[in-house]
């Protein structure tokens, strides 16, 4: 219990860090706040990531408000977890921590795709899709690599620091 | 050897690369390729601007005479310029102004957008809007 909000405070924490750093396009984000979501699967199952997902978004709210963005942020967040849980559960060998990150950096791509068609209606938003995908690939790869270093390092502790 | 940062650089990447698994491999090659192939692919010079607000479509302009659209959603007006073969969204009463520092559009499907204010700009081409998909 302890150990999930503090993923969820590293999420979050993250995720203002993350704001302070140069984007290459503007609408990119790195997406760093995922890693106590992937930490979380990998450490203590698909429940937990879930309440450290739900409970992050919900903090992003306090912090930057509930408008689209917030919309936007639950969406992908939530969707993310679903995608990356199914694959660790069933692909958990075929792929790694990095691989299962790039689906979630993917569904959380396309879901806020689908937001934004809902949001601005209009079909126009999936022009972006190609350069999403693009996107989904660097940024998911990134996360992964951090959350596989998070791991490594949490590893390290002795089982009950973990339980 | 020791000369810049080069060396360093590519036996990080080798590194990297060594703990991703086949699948990891072929998935994230798809999809930067996608990205790429979209990036470079040959496409009409961009002629018409298509602006969709909250209510629908708000108009339709051609990008060669200079013009300022004002679009009013949900949270106020945006405006959008175009001109110089090129559309771009100037100012947005929305909290990040994503759509602002998206800068201009000009190529066939490329498309900026303000979703707090509910602000779509797309571009067409001569042959309207599947030249992209021709």
């Amino acid at each position: 219990m302890t150990h999930l909000a503090l993923l969820v405070a590293g999420g979050a924490a993250l995720s203002l860090l993350e704001g302070s750093l140069p984007r290459p396009l503007p609408w990119m984000k790195i997406g760093l706040a995922n890693v106590a979501t992937i930490l979380a699967l990998y450490l203590y199952g698909a429940r937990s990531a879930f309440s450290v997902a739900v409970l992050r978004v919900l903090l992003g709210g306090v912090f930057l408000g509930f408008g689209p963005g917030f919309v936007l942020s639950a969406g992908g967040g939530i969707a993310a977890w679903g995608v990356m849980a199914l694959v660790k559960e069933t692909l958990g060998g075929t792929f790694s921590v990095v691989g299962v990150s790039i689906w979630g950096a993917l569904t959380h791509n396309l879901t806020q795709l689908v937001l934004a068609h809902l949001l601005v209606r209009t079909a126009a938003v999936w022009a972006l899709l190609p350069a999403f995908l693009w996107a989904a690939g660097v940024t998911g790869t990134i996360t992964g690599l951090a959350a596989d270093f998070g791991l490594k390092l949490l590893r390290r502790y002795p089982r009950r620091v973990l339980r | 050897m020791g000369v810049g940062g080069h060396g360093q650089t590519g036996s990080d990447l080798r590194r990297i690369w060594g703990t991703l698994t086949p699948a990891d491999r072929v998935l994230l090659a798809c999809l930067l390729c996608s990205g790429l192939v979209w990036a470079f692919w040959p496409r009409d010079k961009g002629e018409v601007a298509v602006i969709v607000g909250s209510g629908g479509l708000v108009a339709e302009v051609s990008m060669d005479r200079p013009d300022t659209l004002a679009v009013k959603g949900p949270l106020g007006t945006t405006y959008v310029v175009v001109g110089g073969g090129e559309a771009k969204i100037i100012s947005s009463p929305c909290p990040q102004k994503l759509c602002v520092r998206s800068g201009p559009v000009r190529r066939p499907g490329e498309v900026v957008v303000c979703i707090p204010n509910r602000v779509a700009v797309t571009i067409k081409g001569r042959n309207g809007p599947d030249a992209v998909l021709r």
